[in-house]
């Protein structure tokens, strides 16, 4: 696990007799952009909590910044920067104010805030009050404030989960530009989409337990479904394995001139968490 | 520690600002104001009979000062401190803080302090109002200071337990109600007894005996222990609790 900046190993946690989170185990190099994959419930925020010391394990070793978390300081915890599911700034004060006032927090010079609010596409509504923004704005205006101190860790807990398809498209164009800097980030979500587009490896979480890990196209190709999709000209649209009763098949309907299409089924993760758990998404 | 007092100076800035547009501290300015106001009204015939006779004097002079200290107090930390604190806690705008690295003690204390400076600012208002003589206005200002620390601690804990702000008011009440009884000290006699073992009951019996003259070594011992019985009390609740009230899952 050398290099690795942020790691788990082996850990496990319980909610009373609840098993929330199973032996799970995973390692990130330094600037490399993690998802967090899983369905609502399967313990994304948990496994947050715990990387970011808002809660104790049960069992296993977590290390942050390569050391063990239990001795990682205050000097640590300034090199972070965290977008919980329920950061949320100051509601009778303007965007640019609260951006300046955790820029002052952080000891960082004001200057910053001009640009995280163009980069967020705020600048219009820089002098805005929290208390009238929308979701969108006042998630896009948390996700700036966790920046302000470049951060070489951030994690992001949904960030974009109630952004409209523009500001989603905002927020991943952020996180390239992050990447670019080399900033790590842990990223949850539930939006495969989303973990295909701006993922360099992606953990998929269900029910507590990691059920795969890998890169996204990896993932694609490993199980990537054996059929092709065969449209044809009067018994309809149906699937067909690529093996040799396939090629039969498919040798029959072309001499029948039966034969419209033939599409190679691409899976997305969406497909791949249907394969490697048995249940839809 | 250059760390720490940058982020309490950030903090100070920011609540001290809230302060001036938040509707509830309209209220803890205002109140006590009106409440000096009406007691004009109220006692007018005995502040009449007070320019010809010195003990009416220094009694509806005590009974001033001491209700201009407890509302003072009691409303600004009721109103302000334990419903400021609930709010951060209800909107979760203390856990974004903790989880840019400030500890909940530098929040506390930035409250603390805010609180304590507007208590002050309401007092000396209050004092303006009594029309009580300006010779009596330091003591005054520094007995409030006094007793304000342990009211101010005991609203940090309270405001740190309040899940929202509608429990803040139902936490907030008792608080104010335990200030405000020195007030009726003089009046009611039923209020007396009790009214020396409250919280400002040390500083407003301090404030007689300066009124009165009478302010002795021995006269002062009983209610300057109150008072750091008090203050000990709420730093001792402040110290065991505060880490873990902060905390909001
Ligand atoms: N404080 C808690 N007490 C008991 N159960 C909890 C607590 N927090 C979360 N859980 C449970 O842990 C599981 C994982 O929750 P969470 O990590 O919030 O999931 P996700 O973020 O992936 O939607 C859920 O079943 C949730 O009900
Ligand atoms: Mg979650």
């Amino acid at each position: 696990m050398t290099g690795a900046i942020l790691s788990m190993d082996a850990v496990s946690l319980s909610f009373k007799d609840k098993r929330v989170l199973d032996n799970l185990t995973f390692s990130i190099p330094r600037g490399q952009t993690f998802g967090f994959l899983g369905p609502s419930g399967a313990g994304k925020t948990t496994t947050i909590k715990l990387l970011t010391r808002q809660l104790a394990k049960d069992a296993g070793r977590i290390s942050l910044l390569g050391r063990p978390i239990e001795r990682a300081s205050a000097a640590d915890y300034e090199r972070i920067g965290i977008l919980s599911d329920t950061s949320a700034l100051y509601d009778r004060m303007s965007i640019a104010d609260n951006l300046r006032f955790y820029a002052r927090l952080r000891g960082v010079s004001h200057g910053r805030v001009p640009y995280l609010l163009e980069r967020m596409g705020l600048t219009d509504s820089a002098k805005t009050l929290i208390k009238n923004c929308s979701k969108g704005m006042r998630q896009r205006a948390a996700l700036a404030a966790s920046l302000v101190h470049q951060p070489e860790l951030l994690f992001l807990d949904e960030p974009t989960s109630g952004l409209d398809p523009a500001a989603r498209a905002e927020v991943h164009k952020m996180l390239g530009e992050l990447r670019d800097r080399g900033t790590t980030v842990f990223l949850t979500t539930h939006d495969m989409a989303e973990a295909e587009a701006v993922c360099d490896r992606v953990a998929i979480l269900n029910d507590g337990a990691i059920v795969a890990c890998d890169d996204p196209e990896e993932l694609k190709l490993r199980y990537a479904r054996n059929r092709v999709v065969i449209r044809t000209r009067t018994r309809g649209t149906f699937e067909v394995a690529k093996d040799a009763a396939g090629a039969d098949l498919i040798d029959d309907l072309m001499r029948a001139g039966e034969l419209v299409s033939i599409h190679s089924d691409e899976p997305n993760l969406e497909e791949v968490f249907l394969e490697v758990t048995g249940r839809e998404f | 520690m250059a760390a720490s007092l940058r982020k309490l100076g950030a903090l100070l800035d920011k609540d001290a600002r809230d302060l001036l547009k938040n509707p509830t501290m309209v209220v803890a300015v205002i109140l006590p104001a009106a409440m000096i106001l009406l007691y004009h009204f109220v006692y007018r015939e005995p502040l009449a009979v007070a320019d010809g006779d010195p003990a009416v004097r220094v009694l509806i002079d005590g009974l001033f000062l001491a209700s201009a200290l407890c509302l003072s107090v009691g409303m600004v930390v009721s109103m302000t401190l334990i419903y400021g604190i609930a709010e951060e806690k209800e909107k979760h705008t203390l856990r974004t803080l903790m989880l840019a690295n400030v500890s909940a003690g530098q929040v506390a204390l930035a409250k603390g302090i805010v609180c304590l400076a507007t208590t002050l600012v309401v007092g000396a208002l209050c004092f303006a109002l009594t029309g009580v003589g300006w010779g009596m206005f330091p003591a005054f200002i520094a007995l409030t200071a006094l007793g304000a620390v342990p009211v101010i601690l005991l609203g940090l804990v309270l405001g740190l337990a309040s899940r929202d702000q509608m429990t803040a008011g139902l936490y907030g009440t008792p608080i104010l109600l335990l200030c405000l009884v020195p007030m009726f000290a003089p009046i009611a006699p039923e209020a007396e007894a009790v009214a020396a073992y409250t919280p400002l009951g040390g500083v407003c019996e301090l404030l007689r005996l300066l009124l009165e003259g009478s302010l002795t070594p021995e006269a002062a011992a009983l209610p300057l222990a109150v008072t750091a019985a008090w203050i000990a009390v709420g730093a001792v609740a402040f110290k065991l609790l505060y880490r873990r009230l902060a905390q909001d899952n």
